[in-house]
């Protein structure tokens, strides 16, 4: 005290010097404590800003899908708590994708999801046969959990030699009939455009002859581009993706997955060619189509569509919702009668598809086959047959059921089928292509930024 | 003089400071706001998964800031307004967005 008095009132003048240090002091740490609250406050009102984009992103897929006329269109903008959103939406193969991106100054928001169509009847039962007046016949230790619709209302129990009798309690459910079950439940003109490509290469393309894609060449070229392949593509390596960039192939000849392919780039493969899955592959985010036939073995998918025009097998593999396998059959094309989806001790997480042009027609042998080691969650659909020796754990809606035992075949004779509609996910959701209003939810989303 | 000129300074220095300080704290926008945007989000991420669609209002735990969720059928839409109000007076946010029925 004494000491401070000294320096106040002392000779020397050091008193305003002293003030004047303190002052700095004080409007020195004013301005710090005026920043740290104004670089606080900047962080909170970038986070509002942030989270008002987000929502208004969201918004704007809710509203496409609420309002159909929206899906229609390629490109579109909303505005959502006075924010334009842009909308972009494009068929992916069956299935749907939706961007939405907005803008506020310096921040940004992009959202991109897919959509599927609720389940609509007759996905609510366990089983559907439409081929007209069908005797249905039960065989075996046949399971099923869910309803049965037909076109008839016989249903006789059958024995076949070497298969264990038929048990006595086979459904638990409904038996319902209605004579005028439609054959076709699946509109084919979305698959035919699929595959109305061509592989020469247009203005916005490149022209590659026989290709190797690995990191190098995603590294080397640049993003969102088309190439077509005249001549065979191989894709090794672990292709890694932003989710910002497409790349979309057209190849002449046959394309490879090679052994422990890694890929999650959102790509496209039309292929006139064979397409072939090898060993230990892990492929995401893709289209495989094929005018000739996909094989897969001991690999894993995840929203990966494999369609194709002869045939897709798929050999201890693993196939992750929402998986879209397709096979389509022209019947015109005797070559083509033969096709098949074959799932041989696999998992699949989705909806299989078999679309014929014509249905009905005695000689075409085209048939979904699931073997005993595997299993589907999910839809199975065929215009013609599906031999069912696997669980399914949903619906099955088809023409006829198939089950081949020396010497002969048996149409619509259900032996050890075993369906349970019961445990088919309350989310699972469709892709696009059958005949119903749709009305569509969210199958998987991702903020992009 | 010196004495009372720096006695004065000091006074008016601290004056300006502890005016600004207590100015700062009083407003509720620059203190809470980081809060409010807490619950709002957490709000939001309840009725996004639950699909919860009722009317609702809760506080936190000092009892300053209320949340209020209202929902609104808008055709085949529901519009939610997510608002977080500070000693129910003052809107510190309010964000609205839309879910298809």
């Amino acid at each position: 005290m004494i000491k401070q008095s000294i320096i106040l009132t002392g000779n020397k003048g050091y008193a305003l010097t002293f003030v004047l240090f303190i002052n700095i002091l004080i409007i020195s740490s004013v301005f710090v404590l005026l920043e740290v609250i104004y670089f606080y406050n900047l962080r909170q009102i970038k986070a509002l800003k942030k989270t008002r984009l987000d929502m208004a992103c969201y918004s704007a897929v809710q509203i496409s899908m609420a309002d159909t006329t929206y899906i229609s269109k390629q490109a579109d903008t909303l505005m959502c708590d006075s924010i334009k959103v842009y909308v972009y939406n494009r068929q992916f193969g069956l299935l749907r994708e939706i961007i939405t991106s907005a803008f506020n100054g310096s921040d940004s928001s992009s959202y991109k999801c897919i959509i599927g169509s609720k389940l609509i009847p007759p996905f609510n039962n366990a089983v559907t046969i439409t081929h007209p007046n069908a005797q249905v016949t039960i065989a075996g230790a046949t399971n099923i959990i869910g309803n049965m619709e037909l076109t008839s209302k016989g249903i006789t129990k059958g024995n076949i030699f070497g298969i264990r009798n038929y048990n006595g309690n086979y459904i638990e459910g409904n038996i319902i009939t209605d004579e005028n079950l439609q054959a076709r439940f699946f509109n084919d003109s979305l698959i035919t455009s699929i595959f109305n490509y061509n592989n020469v290469p247009g203005a916005d393309s490149l022209l590659l002859s026989n290709t190797i894609i690995d990191n190098n060449f995603i590294s080397r070229n640049l993003p969102n581009q088309n190439y077509v392949v005249k001549g065979n593509l191989i894709l090794g390596d672990s292709l890694y993706s932003n989710y910002l960039n497409f790349i979309n192939f057209t190849v002449e000849g046959k394309t490879t997955f090679s052994k422990s392919c890694f890929t999650d780039l959102n790509l496209t493969i039309k292929s006139d060619s064979i397409i072939v899955i090898g060993n230990n592959c892990h492929i995401e985010n893709a289209l495989l189509i094929s005018k000739s036939g996909i094989i897969c073995d001991n690999s894993s998918f995840k929203n990966t569509q494999l369609i194709a025009r002869d045939s897709v097998i798929i050999s201890s593999s693993f196939s992750g919702y929402p998986s879209v396998i397709v096979n389509t059959v022209n019947t015109s094309n005797l070559k083509e009668l033969n096709s098949h989806i074959t799932l041989i001790n696999s998992i699949v997480n989705g909806t299989i598809i078999q679309n014929n042009s014509i249905v009905g027609q005695v000689n075409n042998k085209s048939k979904i086959t699931i073997d005993k080691q595997s299993k589907v969650q999910g839809i199975i659909y065929s215009d013609n047959n599906v031999e069912l020796s696997g669980k399914l754990y949903g619906s099955i809606y088809t023409y006829n059921f198939y089950y081949y035992s020396q010497p002969g075949e048996y149409i619509n004779w259900l032996v050890d089928v075993n369906i349970n509609r019961e445990k088919l996910d309350a989310w699972f959701l469709l892709p696009e292509g059958f005949k119903s209003k749709n009305n569509y939810e969210i199958i998987s989303e991702k903020w992009l930024y | 003089m010196e004495a009372l000129v720096s006695i004065v300074i000091i006074g008016l220095m601290s004056t300006l400071f502890f005016s600004f300080l207590s100015n700062s704290i009083n407003k509720p926008l620059l203190i809470n706001r980081a809060e409010a945007l807490v619950l709002a989000n957490k709000e939001i991420q309840i009725t996004l998964s639950s699909r919860n669609f009722q009317d609702t209002s809760y506080s936190n735990n000092k009892s300053n800031l209320t949340l209020y969720k209202r929902v609104v059928e808008s055709g085949n839409l529901y519009v939610v307004h997510v608002s977080v109000l500070y000693k129910n007076k003052t809107e510190l946010i309010n964000i609205p967005f839309e879910i298809k029925k």
